[in-house]
């Protein structure tokens, strides 16, 4: 039996390790061939489409205002844009603070309305009762601790419009604002560069597949009505619609120059909390989508299933099952230097421990090089200090993953069995 | 025991190819951020 676990290790590892090969590779191609064109900021905008902004926002007095602001100063034609905030169920001074920054001589003249309301459905519900209001042609969405650069959404429509057929929404990415306060907002910093410019990167140009991360990106309106809105049960309503609108036969299209700020959690409790939601959320969306790797969906829905399926199953069955192997035999060992006599329950014929041994090796080094060449790729970010970080970060910060989505995986387990109701943590924002 | 013999032959293999990739893919990462450091002209003083 315990060769059985450790060849499934083993080739559970080669796979999480060519799958780590494959999409860097797309990621280098990608970045070679981006930094070879240059940057150009859309000028002339006359055949832009019109653009509804929504932000949902759920007691968000301390950052509201400056999110908003940033928005409102977007580089965007202001007869093109209409700026929607949503204040969901406010019990703060997230409102009041709206108003005063609406009433402001420079603003007056926007199309920017203020909703109060106090609907069920949490973000997706918010977003539902904004999109009921918007006229744009495309809806654009930030969260509420969002600070999208100038040009953000001008690269998110440039992008939309090489294919307006063909993408049904563009996302760009989100970079960490408060990354340098304590180790573990440096450790978020290098996932969040790391899955954006190596991950979201690799996967688009090797196989067109993008995911909708939250905030910062467009969608069609009219795809939305299609789909029939956000789906207010979901947990994680980004993942959810993602694979509604690649069902729908469009793309979900990466906007690499389209940049915006987001607060990340500060302390550990918070950062769980957020996390576990993600997890659950994506359990849920794979135990949905499940179905397309048996029927004809197209290749790219099965690919895309099949990625978050490995991901957040069997790569973690893989990883919990050689971390039980590895910590065990060393506790034999160390044991063994006082009891000569006692063995380890995992004992193996030939040399086939040292190959795990070798797997999880590559498999460590390429985590730190993906880190590595993210990190090369955001000017300013490679440095000894983000490299020690990325050395370190395997045996603290990544180890969170495999607690987190075993917690996620047993809350979801309960709630099937008890039939409870998902609870909804809003992360909470620092100052 | 069980004679896993086959199984060592594909470990070496598959060891192997992964170990080149690697190699390559670590070529590749520090080409892009040498190129990098110098289009940006990073760590060198304002003149």
């Amino acid at each position: 039996m315990s060769d059985f676990f450790l060849i499934f290790s083993v080739i559970s590892i080669w796979i999480a390790v060519l799958e780590a090969i494959v999409i860097m590779a797309g990621a280098i191609k990608f970045i070679f061939r981006q930094n070879r064109s240059p940057l150009t900021i859309p000028e002339n905008m006359d055949n832009y489409p019109t653009v509804s902004v929504l932000v949902p926002a759920h007691n968000e007095e301390i950052v509201i205002a400056s999110t908003v602001e940033h928005i409102l100063q977007l580089n965007y034609p202001a007869d093109k844009i209409q700026i929607i905030v949503i204040a969901d169920n406010c019990t703060d001074r997230t409102a009041h603070n709206l108003k005063v920054l609406k009433n402001k001589e420079a603003y007056r003249d926007r199309d920017f309305m203020i909703l109060e309301r106090t609907g069920k459905g949490g973000k997706s519900g918010a977003l539902n009762d904004a999109r009921q209001l918007a006229t744009g042609e495309w809806l654009c969405i930030y969260d509420a601790d969002a600070a999208p650069e100038r040009n953000a959404l001008a690269f998110l429509v440039q992008k939309a419009m090489e294919e307006p057929e063909l993408y049904g929404a563009v996302f760009g990415r989100n970079k960490a604002r408060n990354r340098s306060q304590n180790f573990l907002t440096q450790c978020i910093n290098l996932e969040l560069v790391t899955v954006q410019r190596v991950h979201h990167t690799g996967l688009w140009e090797l196989f067109k597949i993008g995911t909708i991360p939250g905030t910062n990106f467009i969608v069609k309106s009219a795809l939305i009505q299609e789909i029939g809105g956000w789906d207010e049960e979901a947990i994680t309503e980004d993942t959810a619609i993602s694979f509604e609108i690649l069902t729908r036969g469009q793309l979900i299209a990466l906007a690499p120059q389209a940049e915006a700020y987001q607060q990340e959690p500060e302390r550990l409790g918070v950062y769980m909390r957020q996390r576990e939601r993600w997890s659950k959320g994506n359990y849920h969306v794979i135990i949905d989508n499940i179905h397309h790797l048996f029927n004809r969906s197209s290749w790219r829905i099965k690919l895309h299933v099949l990625y978050y399926a490995a991901s957040y199953f069997w790569f973690m069955i893989a990883i919990i099952i050689s971390d039980i192997i590895f910590i065990t035999n060393i506790v034999y060992q160390i044991i063994a230097l006082f009891v000569p006599s006692i063995v380890s329950p995992f004992i193996f014929g030939g040399d086939i421990f040292v190959f795990l041994m070798i797997a999880w090796a590559l498999m460590y080094y390429i985590y730190v090089l993906q880190i590595n060449l993210a990190l090369a790729a955001d000017i300013g970010q490679s440095n000894i200090r983000n490299f020690i970080v990325s050395v370190v970060s395997y045996f603290t910060y990544s180890q969170l993953f495999l607690v987190i989505s075993v917690r996620a995986f047993y809350s979801l387990i309960m709630d099937k069995l008890f039939r409870r109701k998902t609870k909804w943590y809003k992360t909470e924002r620092f100052d | 025991m069980i004679d896993y013999q086959w199984f060592i032959i594909l470990c070496i293999i598959v060891s192997s190819i992964f170990t080149l990739a690697v190699i390559i893919l670590t070529i590749f990462t520090l080409v892009f951020r040498v190129r990098v450091i110098e289009k940006y002209d990073r760590g060198k003083p304002n003149v």
